[in-house]
């Protein structure tokens, strides 16, 4: 059965480009980085991980000394919100982020919050946007740290990380976003962002799993929260993924001068909406115009979005839901929740996200299968 | 591969598991499958009954028997084509 994949969300396929710019690292230059002290071949991998470095940097107008190279998202995340908020303690102990951030984002809030830091959760509105307003009436005289997303991972609306930065320009407070469901879709630019910090991972723009950066402003003061050796200025021990750090700046090689690509992708989400609209009981999650190009999330009443997602997949198409039965913790997804939704609408909704494989042909056949098995689950099964 | 050994189908018994279990376990059934294999799949959750029909099929597969006593307990037989 042809495969139609649609949650590019969770992971994209590793560009052909990337393999082959990888490939060497596995059998031909394996040195370990730090061994540039003792032989030649860690001079060679310490050489290539530094161009690679300034590549990345580069490309989000950071110097090379501020990209730390992460395992991805997660510890991207963990390493900018643990390791600021500790390091600068003295300062205040309050700290912000929004409701619908990524659990790694939040999970690292609510360590912090047992440690004794003072958090405040900032809402969203029925499209998933923060309020301006909401953050500035925040900040405190012992405010630290904020961190907003670029995109979220589930309704992809684009929050106002500019504006933000804009806002808080004057105040003490250090600024993190996770721009992972940004990269390769909207501009990258740490200054014009005015963020200190920046989390992009490799998996969610055709490089590997397991290869993430952090963006660290220079003058950011951060603990490590790993122990261990001198790797990425004292602040992430470990050896470096050297494949992976390879593998995803040729990812980023390929996201430069990407217009093309971008507005293709955005063609196909707006055929894809426009298309499963026209199945009645059927409202989009999210916002229609503030949306990253590779996010679709429609709620199909009366079905339940399991049935669905199993349904299509058992037609070949991979997609994922916000019903409570596919999480972990048997509860609905938490970001649909904070945007206000009641349980049907979280329980029927299905996240459909592109990426620069997805083809016309497979919007057209997707949409299409999406619409026979709708009609026919609410012909069986009723809710 | 095909069932080159008529062996005995395979029961995949989902009684007093509610939706979507029934079809998930009937998916990776069919996955773990080969070609000419049968699987007969028991259980009693009401709407599942239909569902289960319903995922066979789209993934190739052909009913072969379904029943459905007066208990709700429902049984269905499926061929497996790869």
């Amino acid at each position: 059965m042809k495969g139609y994949y649609f949650d590019n969300i969770a992971a994209t396929k590793v560009d052909k480009e990337v393999i082959k710019a990888m490939l060497p690292y596995f059998d031909t230059y394996y040195a370990m980085p730090s061994s540039q002290f003792s032989h030649q071949p860690g001079i060679f991998i310490t050489d290539k991980i530094e161009q690679a470095r300034k590549n990345i940097a580069h490309f989000i107008n950071a110097d090379k000394d501020e990209i730390i190279f992460t395992s991805g998202e997660t510890e991207s995340n963990n390493l900018a919100i643990k390791g600021v908020a500790r390091a600068n303690k003295k300062r205040g102990n309050h700290i912000i982020t929004v409701k619908n951030e990524h659990r790694s984002v939040l999970n690292s809030f609510k360590t912090l919050e047992k440690e004794g830091f003072d958090v405040t959760y900032l809402d969203v509105d029925g499209e998933g946007s923060v309020d301006l307003q909401q953050i500035k009436d925040s900040i405190r005289d012992n405010t630290i740290l904020l961190s907003v997303a670029l995109v979220d991972q589930v309704v992809g609306t684009i929050q106002p990380i500019a504006e933000i930065g804009k806002l808080i320009k004057e105040k003490q407070v250090i600024f993190h976003t996770n721009a992972t469901y940004g990269l390769g879709y909207l501009p990258l630019d740490v200054k014009k962002m005015g963020v200190d910090l920046l989390t992009i991972s490799g998996d969610k723009a055709h490089a590997p799993k397991g290869i993430g950066v952090l963006y660290k402003r220079k003058d950011i003061n951060i603990n490590r929260i790993f122990d261990g050796n001198f790797n990425e200025f004292y602040i992430r021990p470990g050896i470096e993924n050297v494949p992976g750090i390879i593998g995803f700046s040729k990812a980023v090689d390929l996201l430069k001068h990407n217009e093309n690509t971008i507005e293709k992708i955005n063609e196909l989400r707006d055929i894809l909406i426009d298309k499963l609209l026209t199945i009645g009981d059927s409202v989009l999650n999210g916002s229609r115009t503030k949306r990253v190009a590779n996010n679709v999330n429609i709620t199909f009443y009366k079905v339940e979005g399991e049935s669905v997602m199993l349904h299509l997949d058992m037609n070949g198409i991979s997609v994922t839901t916000g019903s409570a039965c596919f999480s972990r913790s048997l509860e609905p997804d938490y970001v649909l929740s904070s945007m206000g939704f009641d349980h049907e609408r979280i329980h029927g909704s299905i996240r459909y996200s592109l990426s620069k494989y997805n083809t016309k042909e497979e919007v057209e056949y997707v949409s299409e299968k999406t619409k026979k098995i709708i009609k026919r689950l609410r012909e069986i099964s009723p809710l | 591969m095909k069932n080159q050994q008529n062996q005995p189908p395979s029961l995949i018994d989902v009684i007093g598991k509610s939706c979507p279990y029934p079809l998930i376990e009937m998916r990776r059934a069919i996955l773990s499958a080969n070609d000419g294999d049968f699987l007969i799949i028991k259980g009693d959750h009401e709407k599942s009954f239909s569902e289960i029909q319903m995922g066979a099929e789209s993934m190739s597969c052909e009913i072969i028997e379904k029943t459905i006593d007066k208990n709700g307990v429902w049984i269905i037989k499926i061929l497996v084509k790869k």
